[in-house]
């Protein structure tokens, strides 16, 4: 047995646009929000499906997809990937998920604490003098 | 002065993903429309996709897929981004009369281009952005967010916002009273009229010979939703053939299907998930009574939104059932143009579907009530010329702040 996680979208409508078949899967409907509740997130992962996948309208605007790959990295299955309405499909790889997508990660957190440090400031100044120009 | 023909940016800087339909998405869309109906030249800015008419200008900027695994970071990052962009293509379609911006947190930037520009900035509040975080999200960088909307505040000529309750609140929070002004939604009696041809959908769902209580909208929180699903055994057990028929999809799914299936009614009622708009009037008006059970906030705070499934309820000319919060207690009169029932009560909103259904006569009267009402006061042409009738009377007072 597979496994849908379905962020967004429609099942039935991301199953034909893959070519799979519907009834080779259990589906759970969830939202972004859930993907930061790791508790739930392993509940419905530590059974024994096949494969993981998470399904979404389209890939090319999907938040959160390193913490997807990660979800399916601790998964016993470690198979699966990220599937969407348009036919498009992230595959799940072990080592690349560990040696590109996480580092990418942490990437991006150093980065984002940058802006954060720069939006206070600059947010600051707007509005303590800025505005009263 | 009047007849003059205006040039209008509408400043959209909210990320919506994949969907690009959605409660802003169709206000924003529906003043277009309607100003460009009116001759006026329309420019549009965007990080997200978008339905416009044609001929509308569109200028297209994505976020960064770099900073869009914390939401926070990748709106700090567009308030800068998009600030970049706009200064390079803005002084290509000067003049601009005023900028349309819906408001969204942590982003400042059409403040700060209304202060370069001298362009006169029109904000659409749809809710105090701290509040909104607090109250239904997560609130991260809490004085960030409330800086950027004061400024936002500050610098603005006009705050459109949808309802007496909200501006309440946006009071509260220290937004200056006298810019704000009530616009609420609407809807397009082009598309949400009587006269739908759904003739195959009823057969295609399975739905002839149905009674089919029907709900359109995202389902949060505020939309009261859960109680909604909660009213299908206690209508069941007076209705055996009633279907309730949700139109959409939202973070309270899992809950509904929960309840639906704890209630053990899965046959009665479907859930189509997110359609496109354009589906939308055709699964309302297969409906014989269309349901707004809105809800006060968890904090206290009143039901401030101003649901446009409420007019286009109005436009399709249905019985409505709808609580007593907010704006609906004041655009429905209980038995004159809806049947309005106390919040939070499933049994008072099964009770009045069964009034509804009993009442074949009751629930003609309030229909047509509605309807009339809704296509004298209540469509985006309406609220348009407001937009409009705003801009020329501050033009005319000469009291834009730069």
């Amino acid at each position: 047995m597979k496994l849908l996680l379905l962020v967004n979208g429609n099942a039935k409508r991301i199953f034909e646009a893959q070519s799979m078949k519907q009834e080779d899967f259990e589906i759970i409907k969830i939202n972004e929000k859930m993907l930061a509740k790791p508790r739930k997130m392993f509940n419905y992962i530590c059974h024994n499906y096949s494969e993981i996948y998470f399904g979404c309208i389209s890939i090319e605007f999907q938040r959160f997809i390193p913490f997807m790959l990660t979800y399916i990295l601790l998964s016993k299955s470690k198979k699966g990937g990220i599937i969407d309405e348009e036919g498009a499909k992230v595959k799940f790889n072990a080592i690349k998920t560990i040696l590109i997508t996480i580092p990418l990660l942490v990437v991006e957190a150093i980065g984002s604490l940058l802006i954060v440090i720069y939006s206070f400031v600059y947010y600051f100044i707007w509005r303590k003098w800025k505005i009263k120009n | 002065m009047e007849d003059k023909k205006l040039r209008a940016l509408f400043w959209r800087i909210d990320y919506t993903g994949a969907l690009v339909d959605g409660g802003v998405s169709t206000t924003v869309r529906s003043l277009i429309k309607e100003l460009i109906k009116e001759g006026h030249d329309v420019f549009y800015f965007s990080g997200s996709r978008a339905k416009l008419p044609s001929n509308v200008k569109k200028y297209y900027l994505p976020f960064n897929r770099f900073y869009r695994n914390f939401p926070e970071i990748f709106a700090l990052h567009y308030n800068f981004r998009s600030l970049k962009f706009a200064k390079k293509f803005l002084p290509k379609i000067q003049p601009i009369d005023f900028i349309y911006h819906p408001v969204h947190d942590l982003n400042f930037s059409a403040g700060i281009l209304k202060r370069e520009f001298k362009i006169p900035l029109f904000l659409q509040a749809d809710g105090v952005q701290y509040w909104i975080k607090k109250n239904w999200g997560k609130l991260f960088f809490a004085t960030l967010v409330r800086w950027a909307e004061e400024i936002l505040w500050t610098l603005s000529d006009r705050i459109f916002t949808f309802s007496t309750q909200l501006r309440n609140l946006l009071v509260e929070f220290g937004a200056p009273e006298e810019k704000i002004c009530i616009n609420p939604c609407g809807f397009d009696p082009e598309i949400f009229h009587p006269e739908i041809d759904s003739s195959n959908l009823k057969e295609r769902l399975g739905l002839q010979k149905k009674f089919i209580v029907g709900f359109s909208g995202t389902f949060e929180l505020y939309h009261g939703i859960t109680y909604l699903a909660k009213s299908i055994k206690y209508v069941v057990h007076r209705i055996p053939e009633v279907v309730f028929l949700f139109v959409g999809d939202g973070s309270f799914r899992a809950q509904l299907d929960e309840i639906v299936k704890q209630d053990n009614v899965q046959k009665n009622s479907i859930i189509t998930g997110f359609l496109p708009f354009e589906e939308v009037p055709k699964y309302l008006s297969i409906c014989d009574v269309l349901v707004s059970p809105g809800i006060n906030n968890p904090d206290g705070t009143e039901f401030f939104n101003s649901p446009i499934k409420n007019f286009e309820y109005m436009g399709l000319r249905k019985p409505i059932v709808a609580t007593a919060v907010g704006q609906q207690k004041e655009i429905f009169q209980n038995r004159w143009n809806a049947l309005l029932v106390e919040e939070k009560n499933p049994e008072a909103i099964a009770e009045a579907i069964w009034e509804i259904y009993k009442n074949p006569e009751l629930a003609q009267t309030i229909a047509n009530n509605a309807y009339q009402e809704g296509i004298s006061k209540h469509t985006w042409a309406h609220r348009a010329r407001t937009l409009i009738e705003t801009f020329f009377e501050l033009n005319r007072s000469k009291i834009i702040t730069v």
